[in-house]
């Protein structure tokens, strides 16, 4: 129970959304270029257990909304699996391969997560990297990275406004969830537009003589 | 109501008196509109014998179809097994649904007979759990149920029904015994038909309760139409199939409701009957076998994937009944109604005016002297987020009790 299931406790944890959003929308923010990006509107609804004492949700779908124009659309693997078996989900492609951002665009689609990266079509994954528009940081090892950074004064691979970025997502959207409203997110000052009650889930009041550090 | 109107118009009498039996026709078609509007279904439950604990089952599926408030229910019981059955006849034509929830000696041929024209001529059936077990010889009733298993049923039965991996519905004729399931176990139920009155606006898929999975059903499945199927988890000494759950099967005029769940055994507590999921299933199937039709309305809770819901008194809570529930919550003990409150605030989807109706509750709560303070704090939280100004009073008084002034405090400062 201590080390692995208090994630399962909305005091404690949003479930497993929380535990990966981190993980796959940093990829799919990476993906876009969109680690200083965040969503104009997000809206979602989930399951939750009433039997027991866990109570984070156990399905979930949520779809964010970004300024260019971008849907991203996170929910847990089965949304998409059902999708595809009642048609729902044409055009676009498919969820094949477990977790992970499948990005959509004119050419087809790329799906990566840690077991591999796949395409619609293979010739995607072939094109080598001195012709891509973009240069790639390259690091394979966080613990080198951050002691190399250390030395040069670079910025890490994943740096920490950049982590918050892509967990920022998940949040909005555990929210959303919970008020069952389509919510209007200012980014820059980190607040609802359209939502008192959502604001008021942005933070939880301290208990006295605990209070927020002022940094 | 033509009659009624021709009396009217066809009225000699003076203004005074016509007005006088105006109102006394008008008063008789609304007493006789309404009489027809509340007048429930008949049911008949079927039972007396079987390889299950019937003693216990038949009440239990008696209180479940009369918590629907759409049926008067009778039971009629047979004579115990080896004894002279010769005398049973129960006068199935005079009920809408007849739930049978009988495995054991052969009825009187007479009264086969009259299950046959009963049914035949638009009579409602719900075979329930081990009722698919029964009369392996009698041809017409293996029609009815569609699918059946145990005692001797094997390929000349019928085919094995089931769907694939890959969605297909598959009508296997290999070789093989009907009937068999794995230990007992938690199972998900797929919808396959999600539009189909008896399921429709339920989750495509929910948990079920710890229960039989009934599995390598076979039988002639003729006008049979599978509205859930669970997967039958090769871990759980299961077939790897997608097996039939609830189905619907058309004989003549008749129309049969089939649900394999709700195992009740020798065990305490009878947690497969309780699960939500097979008592809303068991009032609407009753409901649509009767007429064809199911206008019960949804219960605000409803069976989901996340845990199986059970419900102990075989009912659906109202809103008070979640409040007064929740009032003796203490660590330790089922947080369900808390959450159950939760949900529903969550489905109210931020409408201020519903929120406005739960936040009332709440701060009745709040007051009330016979609320845990665990309670209490819960409820505070839930306040914090979606209450209002009115919330502030009720709160500042929690904030004089120290077992609550810390959430009281939390919800004032998020409320301000």
């Amino acid at each position: 129970m201590l080390h692995f299931h208090w994630r399962w406790i909305q005091d404690y944890s949003g479930g497993q959304l929380t535990d990966w959003a981190g993980h796959h929308i940093d990829i799919a923010h990476w993906g876009l270029g969109f680690d200083q990006a965040a969503p104009i509107s997000i809206e979602g609804k989930g399951v939750y257990p009433t039997e027991g004492i866990y109570n984070v949700p156990v399905e979930y779908v949520m779809e964010a909304e970004y300024e260019n124009g971008l849907k991203m659309t996170i929910a847990n693997a089965r949304y998409f699996k059902d999708k595809r078996k009642h048609g729902l989900w044409p055009k676009i492609g498919a969820v094949r391969y477990g977790m992970g951002p499948v990005w959509y665009g004119e050419k087809g689609w790329i799906q990566v997560n840690r077991s591999g990266l796949w395409a619609s079509n293979p010739e995607l994954l072939k094109i080598p990297e001195k012709d891509l528009k973009i240069k790639i940081y390259h690091s394979t090892d966080h613990w080198q990275n951050f002691l190399d950074c250390i030395k040069t004064r670079e910025k890490t691979i994943a740096p920490a406004e950049v982590a918050h970025n892509s967990i920022s997502v998940a949040l909005i959207g555990e929210i959303a969830m919970l008020t069952g409203e389509k919510l209007k997110w200012d980014s820059k000052n980190e607040l609802f537009t359209n939502s008192e009650y959502a604001n008021r889930l942005l933070s939880r009041p301290f208990r006295a003589p605990w209070e927020m550090p002022k940094i | 109501m033509g009659n009624a109107k021709d009396l009217i118009i066809n009225y000699k009498l003076l203004p005074m008196k016509r007005i006088f039996h105006l109102i006394v026709i008008a008063l008789l078609s609304l007493s006789v509109l309404s009489g027809c509007q509340n007048k429930k279904l008949k049911a008949l439950i079927v039972t007396g014998q079987n390889n299950h604990n019937w003693e216990d089952s038949h009440v239990i599926l008696k209180k479940i179809l009369e918590n629907s408030d759409a049926f008067t229910v009778e039971t009629s019981i047979s004579p115990a097994k080896g004894e002279d059955m010769s005398s049973f006849a129960p006068d199935f034509l005079a009920f809408d649904v007849v739930v049978l929830d009988y495995n054991g000696d052969e009825w009187p041929e007479n009264t086969k007979k009259n299950f046959e024209v009963y049914v035949k001529n638009g009579g409602g059936v719900v075979v329930y759990h081990a009722s698919d077990n029964s009369f392996p010889e009698w041809k017409e009733y293996n029609e009815m149920i569609g699918l059946g298993g145990w005692y001797g049923r094997d390929e000349k039965s019928g085919p094995f029904i089931y769907y694939n991996n890959h969605n297909e519905l598959i009508r296997d004729n290999s070789e093989g015994k009907a009937g068999s399931h794995g230990p007992q176990h938690e199972f998900v139920i797929e919808l396959r038909e999600p539009e189909h009155p008896i399921v429709k606006g339920l989750p495509k898929r929910w948990l079920h309760s710890q229960d039989e999975l009934y599995s390598n059903l076979r039988g002639p499945a003729k006008n049979m139409t599978i509205l859930a199927t669970s997967y039958a988890d090769p871990k759980q000494k299961g077939t790897g199939r997608h097996e039939p759950i609830l189905m619907t099967i058309n004989y003549g005029k008749g129309r049969i409701f089939h649900t394999v769940i709700g195992h009740v055994g020798g065990e305490k507590v009878h947690y497969a009957t309780q699960d939500a999921g097979f008592i809303l299933t068991l009032q609407r199937g009753a409901e649509w076998a009767a007429t064809g039709e199911v206008k019960q309305q949804l219960p605000a809770d409803l069976p989901n994937i996340g845990s199986a819901f059970l419900l102990p008194n075989y009912k659906f809570y109202t809103l008070d009944e979640l409040f007064n529930k929740a009032k003796s919550f203490e660590y330790g003990k089922a947080q369900k109604y808390l959450y159950l409150i939760s949900n529903r605030i969550r489905e109210a989807d931020g409408d201020p005016k519903k929120l406005s109706g739960y936040e009332n509750r709440i701060l009745s709560t709040l007051q009330s002297d016979d609320a845990t303070n665990e309670c209490k704090n819960y409820l505070c939280r839930e306040l914090s987020w979606m209450g209002s100004e009115k919330s502030l009073s009720v709160l500042n008084e929690l904030l004089k009790n120290p077992e609550t002034s810390d959430m009281a405090q939390f919800a004032i400062t998020r409320l301000q």
